[in-house]
């Protein structure tokens, strides 16, 4: 593994309120829209009871008209920029539960071939040790595998570590580990890992009673990575054949070495864990004796929670309600380093002529405007789909450069509406407005959609954005059919699970399921992909990916919009996790969690 | 015999609607994440997704009425398991409303219309912005003054055991009656009213009846009929219906479970969620006709 060398997220500054959703397809989507001006309803009565005692709020909050009208002032405050934090402070003593939230909603089932969304993810790594942890400063560091070699450019040997038992005590061994890959990779299993980096592995093979080696088809550093994602989660094999369908089920629950063992889950209501006196790593010794995940999905109701210290911490916590959280005594919000962005996708044709449109649009968009309609200036502007202003560590001094030299080329607003106008003047009368499908319910995504729009039809492209259903968007995740007929998706889920920004690439651009738009790395880049993709040195491996993504910029069929942090609020009797974003679901982080006083 | 034949044809709905319905299985079963098209086809055989329409109707509903709803796509559990919890919930939810519902709203309703005056006028004015102020923001409001400010009442989930489960319940169903006692309350004071203007009132009050007995007698028990069917209305939507108090409260009632299905294309969640709505309606329906029957000799039941 690299050294240390971290120095980028301490000193980043961007403003805050930034609300970030992954796949989220929760119960809170359906009511969303109102939920601004049920925010200013609360909040009306709070200040109200401040300073008029509690019989005459009632009395004046419970007339609608006043509710409404009083919304648009507080939804319009603005917030002063914020410097990203990595670090809390640590921890002073031990605490007997913790309440933490999963706000975008109930896990499927703790299964790592099912886990791709943060809360299974986030469940997951409190129970479940990977072969490789991904830390705070979003570097790759030994978990399981307490060495590797790579004896050649097509094979990874991993040494897993010796003397690591599972819950029910059984020893560890190679064959539960080769097992576990194994389930990766076996498409009747249907893992989300298998696409696309699933299957670039060749074979799994326990090669002795405490090594498993792996083989990929071509020279892959990408396969290497991911084992710290869950893609690398080991699970006893016993168990899980033992339990079959139900596997990670709430009755069922899984079996593995982590800090924390599952308890107990209660559909609906709580998932419970309990920490595990046997735990290998006397580094991160749990100073907490239960973790009780929660499910609230709702803002206002999980605004409340947080406030009143029902619930004592969660990630991700809600953008609309920032100012609140930041300015309560019950607890420090922090805004951290992450891997995610709103961005726009061409879903629709593939042809020269829409390369050049999509480039007017993409040049058209202002961003910082973006920014400020949706997200109270809280986001930064973002000119790569796949390299983020922080990122990869052991390179961030090239992807630092590389970021700077696409603000210096893409950040000029005039410069940039000149160009629009000179490509859509080059492509000619555009007849059909351009379709873009927006998820319905969420205040943010139809702000920035009705925006962008407007600057569209501003630069002479005719557009039209559509509202879609969250069951008809997940749709268009999964069937090219559902795509045909629009032109571009508004995601504000593009975020990815590793720092390096191969992982978006492979995902995005190689041929295959995942690849929303058709468009593929033409031959020239396709190489450099793969070469990028079998270099160890970080830094050439860095300059190889920035001169691809130079060409996936070019090729505007993923139009990046801006860079959104990690906001994670700590209860005022909490203290010790990372506010950073792969770390919160690739990272046993609750072992960090301890009293703050 | 009609409840059933009610059933049958809703439950033909139900699940016909989800073939028409945007989304695929397939989306719920992969967690959204593409796969590739051999992945698929093997999901598709494993839950048998290719079979024709009656085909399925007719295997789905052959297990639905011995209580077999299926696996959840989304859980990875039989649906049962997903609702049981759920139900016990919801039942203690819409009970606790129902009572509500029925004593506040029919006790407001005749004290309006028995008492003209500043009382009636109290009433009819608290009945119009019960009706007014939508679920959602009677809910946020609740939890701001009793949850946050003054720690009465916990600010969501239903907690554990009896007492603990109507103590964490409380503030929603109070939220969730609002607008169906206001609704009841007007219902019932239009109700008795109309009752007081009718000629047997008027000839009973002649004969010299004492006005309480003509009050309980002639007017109270004819106005409560039409107010008995309403309340079931009410009541058999509650079940459902309360989807927005659960989001607003974070309850795991069955009302935020359908919501969460449909959002996840959890089909055999949905149709079992719905059909137990339509049961539920059947069921109070029922019982309205028992309770109306019993007040009105003239009503039969069939």
């Amino acid at each position: 593994m690299e050294p240390p060398t971290i120095a980028g997220p301490e000193t980043y500054v961007v403003g805050t309120e930034t609300p970030k959703s992954g796949r989220i397809r929760s119960t809170a989507r359906t009511i969303v829209a109102v939920r601004r001006i049920a925010l200013c309803a609360r909040l009306v009565a709070r200040s109200g009871l401040r300073q008029r005692g509690r019989w005459t709020v009632v009395a004046a909050a419970i007339g609608s008209a006043t509710i409404l009208s009083a919304c648009g002032g507080v939804s319009s405050s603005s917030n002063a920029p914020l410097a990203l934090t990595t670090y809390t402070p640590a921890p002073k003593g031990e605490l007997a539960n913790v309440v933490w939230d999963l706000p975008i909603g109930e896990p499927v089932p703790l299964d790592p071939t099912k886990d791709w969304n943060p809360s299974e993810n986030e469940v997951l790594a409190q129970m479940c040790d990977s072969l490789f942890r991904i830390n705070a400063a979003m570097q790759i560091v030994p978990d399981l595998a307490e060495s590797y070699s790579h004896p050649n450019p097509l094979t990874w040997v991993y040494n897993i570590r010796p003397g690591v038992k599972f819950w029910d005590g059984k020893p560890l061994t190679g064959k539960d580990v080769a097992y576990s890959l194994e389930r990766q990779i076996n498409p009747a299993v249907g893992s989300v890992y298998l696409q696309p980096v699933g299957v670039m592995i060749a074979g799994v093979k326990q090669t002795g009673p405490l090594q498993v080696t792996v083989t990929t088809h071509k020279p892959n550093v990408l396969v290497n990575e991911m084992m710290g994602t869950g893609m690398g989660v080991v699970t006893e094999e016993a168990f899980t054949k033992a339990a079959g369908n139900n596997y990670g089920n709430p009755q069922t629950g899984v079996m593995c070495t982590g800090p924390f063992e599952f308890k107990s889950w209660t559909p609906g209501q709580q998932i419970v864990l309990v920490r595990n006196p046997h735990y290998w790593d006397a580094a991160l010794e749990p100073k907490v004796a239960r973790v009780t995940f929660k499910f609230v999905t709702d803002s206002s109701t999980l605004t409340d929670a947080l406030l009143t210290g029902e619930i004592d911490g969660t990630y991700d916590a809600p953008g609309s309600s920032v100012t609140e959280l930041r300015n309560t005594p019950a607890g420090h919000l922090y805004v951290g380093p992450a891997t995610d962005l709103a961005g726009l996708v061409a879903i629709g044709g593939n042809t020269n002529r829409e390369t050049r449109i999509l480039g007017a649009l993409s040049l058209a968009i202002n961003r910082p405007a973006l920014a400020k309609v949706g997200y109270s200036g809280a986001a930064a502007p973002i000119y790569s789909s796949s390299v983020f202003p922080i990122h990869y560590p052991q390179a961030a001094p090239v992807y630092q450069a590389y970021n700077q030299e696409l603000s210096k080329e893409f950040g000029q607003r005039t410069v940039n509406l000149q160009e629009a106008r000179r490509l859509v003047a080059q492509v000619g009368k555009i007849t059909k407005p351009l379709t873009m499908v927006y998820t319905a319910g969420i205040t943010t995504e139809s702000v920035v959609a009705t925006a962008i729009v407007a600057e569209a039809q501003a630069v002479g492209i005719p557009m039209q954005a559509v509202p879609l259903q969250p069951a008809a968007v997940n749709a268009l995740y999964l069937s090219p059919a559902a795509r045909k007929n629009y032109d571009l998706l508004l995601s504000f889920e593009l975020w990815t699970d590793m720092t390096d920004p191969l992982e978006a690439m492979a995902v995005n651009t190689l041929p295959g399921p995942t690849n929303l738009s058709r468009w593929t790395l033409p031959p020239a880049a396709l190489r450099e992909f793969n070469e990028a993709n079998a270099t160890l040195n970080p830094t050439k491996r860095a300059e190889l990916t920035v001169a691809v993504d130079k060409v996936v910029v070019k090729s505007n069929r993923y139009i990046p919009l801006l860079y959104t942090p990690e906001r994670m609020f700590l209860g005022k009797r909490i203290t010790g996790p990372s506010a950073s974003w792969p770390y919160a679901f690739h990272y046993p982080w609750t072992t960090q969690l301890g009293a703050a006083g | 015999m009609h409840g059933v034949v009610v059933v049958l044809v809703a439950s033909v709905v139900i699940f016909g609607s989800l073939f028409l319905a945007p989304g695929s299985p397939i989306t719920a079963l992969t967690a959204g994440r593409p796969v590739d098209a051999h992945t698929r086809a093997l999901l598709e055989a494993r839950y048998d997704l290719n079979a024709p329409f009656v085909v399925q109707y007719v295997h789905w509903l052959g297990h639905a009425v011995r209580g077999d709803f299926g696996t959840s796509y989304v859980e990875s559990e039989s649906v049962t398991a997903v609702m049981a919890p759920r139900i016990a919930t919801t039942l203690i939810l819409v009970t606790m409303c129902s009572l509500l519902v029925i004593v506040a709203g029919m006790l407001s309703g005749a004290v309006a219309a028995l008492k003209r005056g500043p009382i009636g006028t109290a009433i009819v004015v608290a009945e119009a912005i019960g009706l007014g102020v939508p679920t959602f923001v009677a809910s946020l409001l609740l939890i701001a003054i009793f949850s946050v400010q003054l720690h009465w009442f916990p600010v969501f989930g239903s907690g554990s055991g009896f007492i603990d489960e109507v103590w964490h319940l409380t503030l929603p169903s109070v939220a969730l009656a609002l607008g169906s006692v206001a609704y009841i309350g007007r219902l019932t004071q239009a109700s008795v009213e109309g009752e007081l203007r009718k000629e047997h009132v008027t000839t009973a009050t002649a004969r010299g009846l004492p006005r309480g007995r003509v009050i309980r007698r002639h007017v109270l028990r004819n106005a409560a009929i039409p107010v008995t069917t309403a309340s079931g209305i009410v009541i058999a939507y509650l079940v459902v219906g309360a989807a927005v108090v659960e989001t607003a409260f974070s309850l795991n009632g069955l009302g935020s479970l359908l919501v969460s299905s449909i959002a996840q294309d959890d089909f055999p969640v949905i149709q079992a969620v719905s059909l137990v709505a339509v049961l539920a309606f059947v069921v109070i329906g029922f019982v309205v006709d028992v309770i109306c029957a019993r007040l009105d000799p003239r009503i039969t039941l069939e």
